[in-house]
């Protein structure tokens, strides 16, 4: 992992499009502005992450478990 | 090649089998999804006896299928807040043309069926081109049971 050293008002570019600029510092947070293409995806670490797991969880669907969870659905 | 087989793929998924899906119902997922980068293209599956659930599955991953749901069918109030740029990036421009749907993750225990409501599944349903949008909102979650929702 590459790491730098940044003050408030300085920025890191990567790329050639995208720059991350420290804003502020108060306490134990920081604000961070993020300039990136309409086309580059930023999120909260832990947020793609919880989407990350959710996915894995339900990649494996299966036939039999789907057919008796829309009969129980229909059921209704 | 006849005509009739040109406009259809087969393919395998383990716990599906053998498939055929129309070309019209191929999903292009530019970016593929969080966790699966790697593969772009999907079919969707709607058949009868499934419903009102849909199967995902991957055109090039046997292994890989997942089963989306309509969330309003279950959550009418549901109102995700896609942005702009990210409705733009699927071409994206009328109401109509966006298609909104829930991964669901299957379990025997009814209680732990779940829809993913924070990363909804948004296709342009003129392009097919489509994409899992990661919301910002609080208000979802990655599991929201559908049962409990059901029976309120």
């Amino acid at each position: 992992m590459l790491v730098l050293t940044r003050k408030a008002g300085e920025s890191i570019v990567i790329g050639s499009d995208i720059r991350v600029t420290v804003l502020e510092m108060q306490g134990r947070q920081i604000r961070l502005g993020i300039e990136a293409p309409s086309d580059v995806s930023v999120h909260r670490g832990e947020v793609y992450e919880r989407i990350r797991e959710e996915n894995e969880l339900a990649a494996s669907a299966d036939q039999h478990q789907l057919k008796s969870l829309s009969q129980a659905f229909k059921a209704r | 090649m006849s005509e009739a087989e040109a406009q259809t793929i087969t393919f395998t998924n383990v716990k599906f089998g053998e498939v055929t899906v129309d070309r019209s119902d191929v999903l292009e997922f530019p970016y593929g999804l969080p966790g699966f980068e790697r593969f772009k293209q999907f079919g969707l599956v709607e058949l009868e006896e499934e419903a009102p659930f849909l199967r995902l599955l991957s055109l090039d991953e046997p292994r890989l299928g997942f089963v989306l749901l309509n969330p309003m069918l279950i959550w009418p109030d549901y109102d995700p807040d896609i942005g702009r740029e990210d409705l733009q990036g699927l071409g994206i421009e009328r109401v109509e043309q966006l298609a909104v749907y829930s991964i669901v993750t299957l379990s025997d225990i009814p209680q732990n069926v779940t829809a993913n409501l924070r990363g909804p599944i948004c296709i342009n349903t003129e392009t097919m081109k489509a994409k899992q949008m990661i919301l910002v909102d609080e208000r979802y979650q990655t599991k929201h049971s559908i049962i409990e929702s059901q029976a309120k």
